[in-house]
């Protein structure tokens, strides 16, 4: 688990700095991003083992990131979080190849053993 | 054309038709057969004439015939006594017999006594070179073999036509021989033929055979002819033959068309009195037609129109009577209470169409006020997880590392603030339908909003500012967020790079706002329901943003559309007020 990369993506900076520090507290290797785009370039630079993704990202939408993440690596395990609670009866997240849908606000616990599942 | 006149023209019409025939048969059939009887009558009476120049030449023939068998004649013509001569050749017997001549003929031909009188003059003339032409030896007036023979005729002399008669003279007995032959002439002169006209009252001419009608009177047969001359006389024309039966004479008989005149007036006073009857008769038929159907018709007319003039279906028509007027009448009235009843049927229905259409605009405005309070919410819930999934995480850490509280608690307290401004914004947008509106610098609030969108590189961004927008009345945070918007969707619609162009023009008394991509524009099918919450046609938007813009577009009293070609592009256009009355008013013109 010590040697597992972990992305973080989402606009909102509080939420992504406590969640990486709840994350790295559990031994993750944890980076993140606030754009899209941001996302996307640390993918190609760095193989994460899961992405954390926000749906609504001020410049891209969630499952646009996604396609591009798959394209370059098609294995990656993604956890998609959004803060619209109906979002997750209207997305189909096995054809998507999202490991699991997780709605704002989520308990760290929950958060951490989602991402323990999804990478073992 | 009213009823009324045209009844009039048919039985006009009928009459006029009607006279017309009456007119030609009567003329046909009652004047040819009043011609027809005059002609009878007009041959009658040129019969009438014939008889009596029969009748005179008769008793001519007859004098003869006591004259020539008579025993003083038998002798007179051995002996040539002067006795006979003196006691009956004398003047008197001229007159009495009405003789002209008497010729003694022995019976070689040789005249041995012949006499010619003149009754006008009362004189004895010589006798007529002419007729003795006549008399030659062995001629027909000459030649008879036995005591009964004789000839009797006309022979047209150039002096006058003459009556003749020619006898053999025998004894009284009617013995012979034959000694000779007794002529006895009598002129049918003027005066003969008025003593004829008197005795038939008939109006007499004689005429030479040359007269123009010789040959159609050839070819008549009998040898009688009638010819109007005029329309008050009308001649009757007859051949007289002379003793070789060579045409000799025409005889006329001039009559006054008294019979004609009477059929002129009986057809006159038969057409008159036909037309007069006629004329009455249409009267009578006009006025009852007028009293039994045609004013009934006119009043039912009448009513019907002034029901259509106040369209009052309730009204109904009255007419009396038993006929098919009244049952006319009767079918307008049930007409007009179906009609009554129909539109009772219709206003009902368009009442209970018309609480139909309120009922359900009032379920619509109901609906929709629960689809903005449900899009105020959504929005609401989905910017507040934010904060409160920061609080969270921060509480987590917060148990397992105390030691840095410190920073955990600003992050917590950046978060609540963060919490309080989103509620502070929908308290706001709850109470104020009206933004807040200040003279804003329009331009510089867009040169703002593109410089922070940070497109990606593939994308071009240009901006044209036109003049005067310096000073526009805006909720310039509302306004911004609008901005933020439309430019966030250009940019999402042109995943493969493309042109974004924003300009901004004062117009008159508007200011323009367009927003151009060259994306992938947006189906037609959305179009309608682009600017209504969560009509998004990407997957995953929820579609609040547009309807946003919209709300607070016409918050500013202004308007927002759309063009878009699928392929090509999408242009925003929004259209603002320039100046805020009252409060901020436009610059003095130089």
């Amino acid at each position: 688990m010590k040697n597992k990369w972990i992305l973080i993506v989402d606009d909102d900076e509080g939420l992504v700095s406590t969640f990486k520090g709840i994350l790295e507290a559990e031994g993750y290797n944890v980076d993140v991003a606030t754009t899209g785009r941001g996302a996307l370039e640390k993918c190609e630079d760095t193989v994460f083992d899961l992405v954390i993704l926000d749906f609504m990202l001020p410049d891209m939408r969630g499952d646009e990131v996604l396609r591009y993440l798959k394209k370059i690596h098609r294995g990656l395990k993604v956890l998609l979080i959004t803060g619209y609670s109906t979002f997750k009866d209207s997305i189909d997240a096995l054809s998507l190849g999202i490991s699991e849908i997780l709605l704002k606000p989520i308990s760290p616990e929950e958060l951490l053993r989602a991402a323990g599942e999804a990478l073992s | 054309m009213k009823i009324y006149n045209k009844t009039l023209i048919i039985i006009g019409s009928t009459i006029f038709i009607f006279s017309s025939f009456l007119f030609l048969t009567s003329h046909f059939i009652i004047l040819f057969g009043f011609q027809d009887l005059e002609e009878r009558a007009v041959r009658r009476s040129v019969e009438q004439a014939l008889r009596a120049l029969s009748t005179s030449l008769e008793e001519l023939d007859a004098t003869n015939l006591d004259w020539a068998s008579w025993d003083d004649t038998y002798n007179f013509i051995e002996d040539k006594n002067r006795d006979y001569i003196d006691s009956n050749l004398v003047d008197g017997t001229f007159i009495n017999l009405r003789l002209n001549i008497i010729l003694y003929y022995d019976s070689a031909g040789k005249l041995v006594f012949g006499k010619a009188f003149d009754h006008e003059n009362c004189m004895e003339v010589s006798i007529p070179s002419s007729l003795l032409e006549h008399l030659t030896p062995n001629s027909l007036l000459l030649s008879h073999s036995e005591p009964w023979d004789g000839v009797k005729g006309l022979i047209n002399l150039p002096e006058a036509p003459l009556l003749i008669s020619s006898r053999p003279i025998t004894r009284s007995d009617g013995s012979g021989p034959i000694r000779g032959f007794l002529i006895m002439g009598r002129y049918l002169n003027a005066e003969e033929l008025r003593r004829l006209a008197e005795v038939t009252n008939l109006k007499l001419e004689i005429k030479g055979p040359e007269a123009s009608m010789l040959p159609a009177l050839l070819e008549a047969d009998p040898e009688i002819m009638v010819q109007p001359l005029d329309d008050r006389l009308t001649v009757g024309y007859s051949l007289l033959r002379d003793i070789y039966g060579k045409p000799g004479l025409i005889l006329t008989v001039t009559e006054h068309r008294e019979i004609y005149a009477q059929g002129l007036r009986t057809v006159s006073f038969f057409i008159a009195s036909s037309l007069a009857t006629g004329l009455l008769v249409s009267i009578m038929i006009l006025k009852l037609l007028d009293r039994m159907i045609l004013s009934r018709l006119s009043h039912l007319s009448q009513e019907v129109e002034n029901i259509e003039k106040l369209g009052d279906p309730s009204l109904r028509v009255q007419v009396s009577g038993e006929d098919e007027i009244s049952s006319l009448a009767g079918r307008v009235n049930s007409m007009l209470e179906r009609l009554e009843l129909s539109q009772e049927t219709i206003r009902r229905y368009s009442q209970s169409l018309e609480e139909l259409v309120e009922e359900k605009t009032r379920e619509l405005i109901r609906a929709e006020r629960m689809a903005a309070a449900g899009e105020v919410s959504a929005m609401v819930a989905h910017d507040l997880k934010s904060p409160l999934q920061t609080i969270r995480n921060a509480v987590y850490t917060l148990r397992r590392r105390p030691e840095e509280s410190e920073s955990l608690l600003k992050l917590i307290d950046g978060a609540v603030e963060q919490a309080a401004t989103i509620l502070e914004d929908l308290h706001r947008d709850i109470k104020e339908t009206r933004p807040g509106l200040e003279a804003t610098d329009l331009g510089a609030l867009i040169r703002r909003a593109l410089e922070e969108l940070h497109p990606p590189q593939s994308i071009s961004t240009s901006l044209k500012l036109g003049e005067g927008l310096n000073q526009v009345p805006l909720d310039a945070s509302r306004f911004r967020r609008v901005l933020d918007n439309l430019l966030k969707n250009s940019i999402e619609a042109m995943p493969n790079g493309g042109d974004l162009t924003v300009s901004a023009d004062a117009s008159g008394d508007e200011v323009i706002i367009r927003i151009s991509d060259t994306g992938r524009g947006i189906p037609e099918e959305a179009l309608d329901n682009l600017f209504k919450p969560f009509s998004t046609t990407k997957p995953g938007g929820l579609g609040l943003g547009l309807a946003y813009c919209k709300r607070t577009v016409e918050a500013h009293g202004g308007r927002i559309t759309v063009d878009s070609r699928p392929g090509e592009g999408t242009t925003f256009t929004i259209t603002i007020p320039r100046w805020r009355p009252s409060t901020i008013e436009p610059p003095q013109q130089p």
